[in-house]
């Protein structure tokens, strides 16, 4: 079984339909790409998959339980992380309570506890600083865990944007063009780190990205996404060589060139 | 409160808090005393709706009606319960000053601020519940329409004085007591300042702060958006009603007109000015904009009430433009921070 699966999943918005008919598959602990021109419906899967909106058709399973029509953040209790393509930080928190407001949602020892600092308070906040660290070690944001989250450059921000997710404890993560924005050594670093994720945390990744030197690099399997309809998927180098691929998506972006 | 030393600064504080409600109404000019009252009571009041409108950024503009169901609902306790409960308060309600008042009035107080504060908690989850469900601006339409209802339901019961204010109930005879003083209002004061200081640096304070920055980030680490909502607004009603308990015990004559929403405008003033978010904020601002139009309306008469309101609207206007974050933004004032105000000159 896999860890997420859609089924004839159908996403309208009045008379445009953004998502239709997506059948798509992730196995558990795989590191997987979808890729597709602007406007193809990217970011309208990830807003399914994370309950942003409902599927106005079709079934969403993850893990075995159907999650269509379930609340975000019930949904991302269940181990769905994610990043936002238009960086959606706690702005005016600093970077390192950008970490622990998601770390809170499983350590919170309750209001009462912290009216009264009691004991179990103390160590909850502890244990919390401690492990956004962490996270802030990996993702090499540690400089900066004190300042405002919204004062940050670009890459960083996005950086920060996956230690936040991290810190739900995802069984998979969801990431919409992590490298946007980013100069090329970062986006290699970035995917150096992507993989490290994968290997050593063992968390499944499926990841939105323009970049085709990066996609084709760090992906194993990709999905093409045209018009809100999958029109191919395979390995980097079944995609590279397929016709409809080649037509459909390079077409689009050398119109876009020109 | 976890060290040994926590509990003996704790009951210093009481202490101090009891001496003072003590001494001070026989030492202190009775305008004064008046001011550092009603003061009191305006910071319970601003702190708990900063919980609501700073914490949580939404936008509650009927704090005084909340106030107003914990006014009622505790002077009619004290009142109606007085026969069966509180017969040992005179009927007059007259319990003086001295160390025995402070014995006599402490049952009756806490349970008229408990009743008042649970009351108001009540109709905040009711009220609260279907409008924060909603993102946007719903919940400052239906705080706006609740005062209104509150004012309707209070003017047509004539058990609670309808529109003529209640004092009391001339039928069995007993008054509102006057069982507010200085150690009760100082002592919720200061719970709600610890509870909220606490609150907002602690990690379940956090979520409180992430629904104000984002509210779908919010909910993509899995903070449930509603709940923290209206849990802030419960809470902040709840201390809304126990400052209604106190101001009606304190004043023994209330008037349904003293909650509205001038008066709801002038929290949203307080805080607003204090800076959305800032503790300290909210307790400055709170003393300065009680104590300065007691004072100028002492000095200058009735001539003042003209201006109050187009003052503060003023004030708040050009606050906009000049430090649209408020006097203390969303930071805290404390010693720490100054002391290093200080410093930074000296050590470059
Ligand atoms: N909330 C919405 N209401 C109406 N239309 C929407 C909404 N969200 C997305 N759309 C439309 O759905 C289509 C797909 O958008 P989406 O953002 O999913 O594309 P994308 O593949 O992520 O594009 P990009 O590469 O530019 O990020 C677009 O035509 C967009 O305008
Ligand atoms: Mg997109």
């Amino acid at each position: 079984m896999a860890l997420l699966e859609l089924t004839k999943v159908v996403k309208r918005f009045g008379g445009l339909t953004a998502v239709n008919d997506v059948n798509l598959a992730i196995e558990e602990g795989s590191l997987c790409g979808l890729i597709g021109p602007n406007g193809a419906g990217k970011t309208t899967v990830f807003n399914l998959l994370t309950g942003v909106y409902a599927p106005t058709e079709g079934d969403i399973r993850f893990n075995g339980t159907s999650i269509a029509g379930w609340k975000p953040y019930r949904i991302s209790r269940a181990g769905i992380g994610r990043t936002f393509q238009n960086i959606r930080l706690f702005g005016e928190l600093s970077v390192i309570d950008n970490v622990r407001t998601a770390l809170s949602v499983n350590d919170d020892p309750g209001i009462l506890h912290a009216f009264l600092r009691t004991p179990k308070w103390e160590q909850r906040e502890q244990s919390t600083v401690k492990e956004a660290e962490r996270l802030l070690e990996l993702l090499d944001l540690s400089d900066v865990a004190k300042e405002q989250s919204n004062s940050l450059p670009y890459g960083r921000q996005r950086r920060l944007e996956i230690a936040r997710a991290l810190a739900t404890r995802p069984k998979l993560l969801l990431l919409d063009e992590p490298a946007a924005g980013m100069n090329p050594q970062e986006s290699a670093d970035l995917m150096h780190l992507i993989r490290r994720l994968r290997d050593e945390f063992g968390v499944t990744i499926l990841l939105i990205e323009h970049d085709m030197n990066v996609v084709m690099q760090v992906c194993e399997q990709i999905t093409v996404l045209v018009y809100g309809q999958p029109i191919a998927s395979g390995t980097p180098a079944d995609i590279q060589a397929n016709p409809k691929v080649i037509e459909a998506y390079l077409g689009t972006t050398s119109e876009d060139a020109s | 409160m976890t060290k040994p030393i926590n509990y003996v600064i704790a009951l210093a504080i009481l202490g101090v808090l009891a001496t003072l409600s003590v001494i001070l109404p026989i030492y202190m000019d009775d305008l004064v005393y008046r001011v550092l009252m009603l003061s009191g009571i305006a910071v319970i009041m601003a702190v708990s709706l900063n919980l609501i409108n700073g914490f949580t950024g939404q936008f509650s503009i009927g704090h005084a009606g909340f106030q107003a169901v914990g006014a009622y609902v505790g002077a009619a306790l004290t009142v109606y319960g007085h026969n069966d409960i509180f017969g040992h308060l005179p009927k007059d309600g007259q319990i003086g000053t001295g160390w025995m008042s402070l014995a006599v009035g402490a049952g009756p107080m806490l349970a008229s601020m408990l009743a008042g504060g649970l009351a108001a908690a009540l109709i905040g989850y009711i009220v609260g519940l279907p409008s924060l469900r909603l993102r946007g601006d719903y919940l400052a339409i239906v705080t706006l329409g609740f005062g209104e209802i509150i004012r309707v339901i209070v003017e047509n019961n004539d058990s609670v004085g309808g529109p003529r204010g209640f004092s009391g109930n001339l039928d069995i005879g007993v008054s509102v007591p006057a069982i507010t003083n200085f150690f009760w209002v100082f002592g919720v004061a200061i719970v709600v300042i610890l509870f909220a200081r606490n609150l907002r640096f602690s990690i379940s304070g956090l979520q409180y702060l992430a629904v104000r920055e984002d509210e779908v980030a919010a909910q993509a680490v899995g903070i449930d958006t509603t709940r923290t909502k209206v849990n802030a607004f419960v809470i902040g009603s709840f201390f809304a009603g126990v400052g209604g308990s106190l101001f009606a015990h304190y004043e023994q004559t209330i008037l349904i007109s003293s909650f509205n929403f001038v008066r709801s405008f002038d929290f949203v003033t307080i805080v607003v000015l204090g800076g959305l978010g800032s503790v300290t904020g909210s307790i400055i601002s709170a003393l300065v904009l009680t104590a300065l139009p007691e004072i100028l309306r002492s000095s200058l008469g009735a001539q003042f009430n003209q201006y109050r309101l187009v003052s503060y609207a003023l004030l708040l206007i050009v606050m906009m433009l000049v430090r649209p974050q408020g006097i203390f933004g969303r930071g805290e004032l404390s010693f720490a921070k100054l002391r290093n105000k200080f410093k930074k000159p000296a050590t470059q």
